[in-house]
């Protein structure tokens, strides 16, 4: 799977539970209110039950006080019952108009009243205020009364109505407990989950920075190690992970840039040890004749001594001439070629020390000052190298000086990284056309045999500053004289490369 | 960073390669110059000397000149040997065995005969013949060379052992080559005891060998003192 799709999941893992939380919590709310409705409802019910069971009991008491004692007040008891009967059922019927079953109930209880109203409580209230009016009205009335009470058809009448509303009340606080439960049990479920969902959302959160955290560090930790091999030219890598995602990628192109880097090198490493063997063979294999021929010359030289042809004398001379040119300029070829491929010990020098030892190897002519920087400036770096740089270019300005008070100066900035040095001298100066060509192998501005240079000096010299990394180019006026700058790296070129490199991982 | 090390390297290669081109150019002119013109010089001394040259001094002139032509072959064949890889690239499909002909047929020497075997005639096998040729070429030249016999017998055996691979076997009756000698005998200007004999630069077998690595192939050798020699190359046919 692909590291992003991995923090995706993760991280939507975490914010699906924790909106799936949210929304439990907003269910919950929602479930509460409508529980607490219900049971305010069903309270309400219970209350009514109790208020028609009131005004039921009520009406009753008042009907037996008045049979009892003819006091008509009683009767004010009976009808304020009947009356709150009236209010508290409908009140009753509306607050239960969801539930068909206390409808079912309902409509019994109104129809056992009205039976007991009508049936018992009307004619008997009737039959007791013409008690008085004939004997026959007090038989009537004995024979209700007896039928109600006696026979207890009136008490049969009202407990069943109080039956049917203990039945109502009984199952509403049922209902109502059973609610107050649920809303209880609910309550806790929702705690209990919304703990859960919590604790997984920060378990999958550690687990993902953990484990991704460590797998990237790790790789990326073995990337830098291949990449500072790399660097230090060990190319016998090869990063290998089944995790298929970005990281793997990265690793393929490393191990592909290894094995190409390792081709280069190879190449490079050929390409050096066939120079190398050119080098050889150019010393070697061609030196040989070359000093024969240099010794065939001196023979017939000496064989010929005693002809005195003027001409034959200096054609002889112009041959060892050339012979010895040619020795120059093997020589010199073998130098260029020998830069930078033989491995030199750094040392922590003095620039001051070095140029103090060019100036005293150096015959120096009376007529030309050197001279020298006064600021100490040290570097560690290939001694010989700058050694060779330096005595080539101060060299080069006293060689060609034309002027007769000659001088050349060295001048020494440190810079950042590098050294920038400047050597100027006041002689004849450099044409613009030649500024390019003078650091070509065998290039000299002046004819080959007014001086005695093969004109390798300074291609030798821009090969050992390019190989240190540094630049070499020059201002020059004709007549006037030239100034060569170069910069010397305070490290080595691969060497800045590997530490950028290190930081930027 | 990786692109960076690999474009420090490519720039490195790049500089060594312009290095290397540097060189074939200096020996190739600086170096030839100062040649020819003592090689004229000593023509002129001679000529300024007129008849009453001494002898010695005839034979010294004669050998001055010797050198000074062994120094320009030398040189030739550094430059031919620095060509390899930038001259002779024109691929086709061809005829091996009929280079082979060709290379026999050329050859004019009575006392030499080369013999070829093929196992299959006019199979087309794409390469880089004008190198195969030089090769081959190169390697009759040494068998020549490296002989003591009166008549020089040269074998060369051409096979494919798979379709994009030839075989070649070249054998003489020659001298043979000493074991210590075995692993020089590909350098450049290595010419065993034969320089002087022969006047040859040694570059020959250094120059085929160039040519094998760069068409990614192998030549081996086996060979022992008197017994004669035998050079085997594993050519691969080039894909275009």
């Amino acid at each position: 799977m692909k590291l992003i799709t991995k923090i995706y999941v993760s991280v939507g893992l975490i914010l699906i539970t924790f909106v799936s939380s949210t929304i439990i919590y907003f269910q919950q709310n929602r479930n509460v209110i409508t529980t607490f409705n219900q049971t305010l409802q069903s309270a309400e019910i219970i209350k009514s039950t109790l208020n028609i069971y009131r005004a039921v009991i009520n009406a009753q008491v008042g009907l037996r006080g008045y049979l009892l004692t003819s006091n008509e007040n009683f009767l004010d008891s009976f009808y304020e019952g009947q009356a709150d009967y009236l209010i508290e059922i409908n009140l009753l019927k509306k607050r239960c108009k969801d539930n068909p079953n206390y409808l079912k109930t309902i409509k019994e209880i109104e129809i056992e009243f009205l039976n007991w109203n009508s049936n018992i409580s009307e004619p008997i209230i009737e039959a007791k205020r013409n008690f008085n009016s004939s004997p026959e009205s007090r038989i009537a009335y004995d024979k209700l009364y007896d039928s109600a009470y006696n026979k207890q058809t009136a008490k049969i009448s009202i407990d069943k109505i109080k039956g049917k509303l203990k039945n109502i009340e009984k199952s509403e606080i049922g209902y109502k407990n059973q609610l107050v439960n649920e809303l209880q049990n609910s309550l806790e479920f929702t705690d209990l989950l919304g703990l859960a969902l919590t604790i997984f959302a920060l378990i999958i959160g550690i687990i993902t920075t953990i484990v991704l955290g460590k797998t990237i560090t790790r790789r990326i930790n073995s990337m830098k190690k291949v990449a500072r091999n790399l660097a230090q030219e060990n190319f016998e890598v090869n990063l290998t992970d089944n995790y298929h995602d970005e990281l793997s990628g990265l690793e393929a192109s490393m191990n592909v840039m290894a094995k190409k880097l390792q081709k280069s090198f190879m190449r490079l490493n050929k390409m050096n040890q066939e120079l190398d063997q050119f080098a050889y063979v150019v010393s070697h294999d061609l030196k040989a004749p070359l000093r024969a021929i240099n010794n065939l010359a001196e023979w017939i030289k000496e064989d010929i001594g005693e002809v005195e042809d003027p001409e034959i004398k200096q054609n002889l001379d112009l041959m060892r001439g050339r012979v010895h040119r040619m020795e120059n300029l093997i020589n010199g070829i073998l130098e260029y070629a020998r830069v930078g491929r033989k491995k030199l010990d750094k040392v922590t020098i003095n620039v001051q020390d070095i140029l103090l030892e060019i100036v005293d190897s150096l015959a120096i002519p009376s007529h030309i000052q050197v001279i020298l920087p006064e600021t100490n400036v040290l570097l560690t770096t290939e001694k010989i190298l700058l050694q060779q740089v330096l005595a080539n270019l101060i060299g080069n300005g006293i060689k060609y000086n034309d002027k007769p008070a000659g001088v050349v100066q060295v001048a020494i900035q440190e810079k950042a990284k590098e050294v920038e040095i400047a050597v100027s001298d006041n002689g004849p100066g450099i044409p613009q056309e030649f500024h390019s060509r003078i650091f070509g192998v065998f290039q000299t501005i002046e004819a080959r045999d007014t001086k005695e240079s093969t004109g390798i000096g300074l291609a030798i010299v821009k090969k050992i500053i390019e190989d240190k990394g540094g630049k070499i180019w020059l201002d020059s006026e004709v007549g006037v004289g030239t100034t060569f700058y170069f910069t010397w790296p305070v490290k080595s070129s691969t060497e800045v490369e590997l530490l950028s490199n290190s930081y930027a991982i | 960073m990786q692109s960076n090390t690999e474009a420090f390297y490519q720039e490195q290669l790049k500089r060594v390669t312009n290095e290397f081109e540097d060189f074939v150019y200096i020996v190739s002119h600086d170096l030839k110059a100062p040649i020819r013109a003592i090689n004229n010089l000593s023509v002129w001394i001679e000529e300024d000397l007129g008849d009453n040259i001494p002898e010695d001094v005839k034979d010294n002139l004669r050998l001055l000149r010797d050198r000074t032509e062994r120094m320009e072959k030398m040189m030739n064949a550094i430059l031919q040997l620095s060509r390899v890889g930038r001259y002779d690239l024109d691929i086709k499909p061809v005829d091996l065995g009929q280079i082979l002909d060709e290379i026999k047929a050329a050859n004019t020497a009575e006392h030499v005969s080369i013999h070829i075997h093929q196992d299959a005639h006019n199979q087309l096998f794409n390469t880089y013949f004008k190198k195969f040729k030089t090769v081959i070429e190169e390697l009759v030249k040494n068998a020549v060379i490296h002989n003591d016999k009166e008549a020089v017998e040269i074998t060369i055996t051409l096979h494919y052992p798979e379709n994009n691979l030839a075989e070649i076997l070249v054998s003489d009756n020659g001298s043979g080559i000493s074991a210590q000698a075995l692993d020089k005998v590909f350098d450049i200007f290595y010419t065993g005891k034969s320089k002087d004999r022969h006047n040859t630069v040694g570059a020959g077998l250094a120059i085929s060998k160039k040519i094998i690595d760069f068409i990614g192939g192998s030549i081996t050798l086996e060979s022992s003192e008197n017994s004669g020699t035998k050079f085997l190359i594993k050519w691969p046919a080039s894909t275009n």
